[in-house]
């Protein structure tokens, strides 16, 4: 009893920040959603699911849910992918001090800010005297407009985003193929088994339950991804989204249609469709990786 | 028994730390001196200190401007005194939103933007103008500058310039003597000089003939073009481009691009930097832009205007000089303010057309009053607004609406149509629909 009265004590106040800056929030946003909502307006008119309604016929808005599942399935993909096979590559090295030089190297842009690092790839992608086309043209090759054309800004964003985000599952990996026991790797090299094979056979699925995190925690974040959108595909003096859109997201559109435009009910109503999309997600990606098992 | 004495104290700590900062301070709201008030709206007329907090962006010229009229503000009023705040441009509109919203917040007087005040106007938050000050500048100023701050017969701000983006361009004068040419004195002159001199390889250009790619050039080059030729966009207060003039003059400004190539679509679409940027790194010929790009050229590239580069009269695509301007700086009063009569005591201070004069010189502006805009004063400080000075009375608000919505739109139609072929009809209707 007096052990429980401990324990109320101290979670107390972690449950009530979680009450008043998590869950609060996401309720009063939803009940906003129901609104034609203006804070400065003196009274907002109840329109109740008008604003849902009005998602479907908006073009910019199934432009934006569009190219926030392509970013999010291409890049979460190859982030998962390359991490893996970073990771695993970085494990095989013999050297310890390699092993912690490589994870560091990986490691430094998720330490970087993604707003500084995301200013520094616009410069490299730009069309005079940028990194990309000076390399394209030193092997005589025409320059791109990466972040001015429709077809290849999805493209540079999602590889700067692997670039900013993949050293973090690197590590996580890396820390799972350190966990798995060398008997396994070990047995199965006395059957016979060559590297591949112990990769796919072994290492992988005995990687399941890092797998089964990784992937959630990446889907969630990527989704949630902004500062990199707002300011690659920002052209001076000019609101960010990209030539026809080709570069908006669910959250820059958000950000948009409630601070620039002031449609706060609106875009409440699209954080709500954001919401349940990630939720979604996340359940099925939690199912699909469940691990009933240990070692 | 240590260690849970040590979490305890900790959780309560948090707890009240939390408490702490969900209690909104007492002293939030602006101006809320402990000195005592005599009157609700404070007008600063007694003996009684009071401070009035003021609100600006950060931009050198500006903010030594202010400080120059705050302090001969308070020499007249010894007991009003002002704090002048200036924030990062770039968060400046949050600021400003966020603190209206609050409704107990923020300052006591604004610098507002026109084209938020339009949608700031109708909600009450900003106090009306003075009836004196209103049929002052009612009488003196220029229809643009006053055009947004209105909302059913009320004014909710006052103009501190008459923001021109088109009347002027910024020419490469180095180019213009070395190749011995003439600054253009009509249309065809501009577009088949800027022709003859743009130089560009796979797209990427080393000389821009007439780079009017910006988020302010595009919509206010054609709406000009619009105008200058007879024509209209609006009717009433509905914004109509479905006409013959409105087509005919975007399929041209397309053409200049996709035809003549005198510049490239990247000012609206990948580049970092505005068009008059790209003049005073020294590869574009022409650029339309209001004159306040000339203070840009001398202090952020060190360039010595009328000799690495000058600002010249840009030639009208029809027969009259007619163009479209939009509300642009402004002061506006918290109408939640315990001092709304000091503060517009500050503001009618700063629009006396001598302080006013003097804010305009040293900001680089258009003067929104029309006797301050013909004083000889202004014109012999400063030079480089003749041009604009002599096409103002052709000038028309640009019409109801937040102007970023408009300019956005229009751009967009604009790059949709330069990079997607979609034709002028198809992309006017959605233009129609856009800013509806």
């Amino acid at each position: 009893m007096k052990n429980n009265r401990f324990v109320y004590t101290i979670l107390t106040p972690v449950f009530i920040c979680l009450l008043v800056f998590k869950v609060l929030p996401i309720l009063i946003g939803f009940g906003i959603s129901l609104f034609d909502y203006n804070p400065l307006m003196e009274e907002n008119t109840f329109v109740g699911f008008d604003n849902f309604k009005a998602l479907l016929g908006d073009e910019v808005f199934l432009a934006s849910l569009k190219n926030t599942v392509v970013f999010v399935v291409v890049t979460v993909t190859l982030n998962v992918t390359f991490s893996l096979l970073i990771a695993q590559f970085i494990s095989m090295m013999r050297s310890n001090k390699m092993r912690s030089l490589m994870r560091a190297i990986f490691f430094m842009p998720v330490v970087a800010p993604l707003a500084a690092s995301s200013m520094v790839w616009k410069s490299m992608y730009a069309n005079k005297y940028g990194l990309f086309n000076n390399i394209l043209n030193f092997f005589g090759l025409p320059g791109q407009n990466w972040l001015g054309d429709k077809n290849w800004v999805m493209p540079a964003i999602i590889l700067f985003s692997i670039w900013a985000d993949i050293g973090y599952n690197i590590i996580i990996f890396s820390a799972g193929i350190d966990g798995i026991p060398g008997e396994f790797t070990e047995a199965a090299a006395i059957d016979g088994a060559g590297p591949f094979r112990r990769f796919f056979s072994v290492t992988l699925p005995l990687l399941a339950r890092t797998t089964a995190f990784i992937i959630p925690m990446t889907l969630i974040s990527h989704f949630q991804m902004f500062a990199q959108f707002e300011i690659m595909t920002r052209s001076a003096g000019s609101t960010a989204g990209g030539p026809n859109n080709s570069g908006m997201v669910l959250t820059l559109e958000i950000y948009k249609e409630a601070f620039k435009y002031k449609n706060m009910g609106y875009a409440s109503a699209i954080a709500v469709v954001l919401f349940a999309v990630i939720m979604i997600v996340t359940v099925v990606s939690r199912r699909t990786n469940r691990v009933d098992w240990e070692y | 028994m240590k260690k849970k004495t040590l979490a305890l104290a900790l959780a309560l700590l948090m707890l009240l730390s939390m408490l702490a900062g969900c209690t909104q301070p007492q002293n939030e709201g602006p101006s809320k001196d402990p000195a005592p008030q005599n009157s609700t709206s404070g007008g600063g007329d007694s003996e009684e200190e009071i401070t009035l907090h003021y609100w600006t962006h950060v931009e050198t010229p500006w903010n030594v401007s202010n400080d120059k009229m705050v302090e001969a503000f308070q020499k007249e009023y010894p007991n009003i005194k002002i704090e002048v705040e200036a924030y990062p441009y770039d968060e400046f509109e949050q600021k400003v939103q966020t603190s209206l919203l609050s409704k107990s917040g923020g300052a006591d007087i604004y610098e507002l933007w026109g084209g938020w005040a339009y949608e700031f106007a109708p909600t009450g938050v900003f106090s009306p103008v003075p009836d004196d000050l209103l049929q002052d500048l009612l009488d003196d100023c220029y229809d643009p500058v006053l055009g947004a701050f209105e909302h059913e017969g009320k004014y909710y701000g006052v103009p501190m310039e008459f923001n021109a983006e088109y009347g002027g361009m910024l020419v490469n004068k180095p180019y213009f003597e070395e190749h011995n040419l003439a600054y253009p004195t009509t249309w065809d002159e501009m577009i088949d000089l800027a022709t003859e001199h743009s130089v560009s390889k796979n797209g990427i250009f080393s000389m821009r003939g007439f780079d009017f790619i910006s988020f302010d050039s595009v919509p206010y080059t054609w709406l000009a073009m619009i105008l200058s030729s007879g024509g209209s966009y609006l009717d009433g207060d509905t914004f109509n481009f479905d006409t013959p003039i409105a087509k005919e003059t975007l399929q041209k400004l397309v053409d200049y691009v996709k035809v003549n190539k005198v510049t490239s679509i990247d000012g609206l679409a990948g580049s970092d930097l505005e068009n008059h940027h790209w003049l005073f790194l020294g590869e574009t010929l022409m650029a339309p832009r209001g004159m306040w790009t000339v203070p840009v050229g001398e202090e952020e590239y060190d360039l010595t205007y009328d000799k690495e580069f000058s600002y010249v009269s840009i030639p009208f695509y029809g027969s009259e000089k007619r163009w479209a301007a939009e509300t642009g700086w402004g002061l506006a009063v918290n109408a939640n303010s315990d001092y709304t009569d000091a503060a517009w005591k500050f503001i009618s201070f700063f629009m006396r057309p001598e302080n006013l004069r003097q804010a305009n010189i040293d900001r680089g502006q258009i003067p929104p009053r029309k006797s301050v805009a013909h004083d000889p004063a202004f014109v012999e400080a400063v030079p480089y607004a003749q041009p604009i000075l002599d096409v103002l009375d052709g000038a028309s608000w640009i019409g109801p609406i937040n102007t970023d919505v408009l300019k956005e739109a229009i751009c967009n139609m604009f790059a949709d149509i330069v990079q997607n072929d979609t034709p002028i009809d198809d992309a006017i209707a959605k233009l129609n629909q856009d800013i509806q």
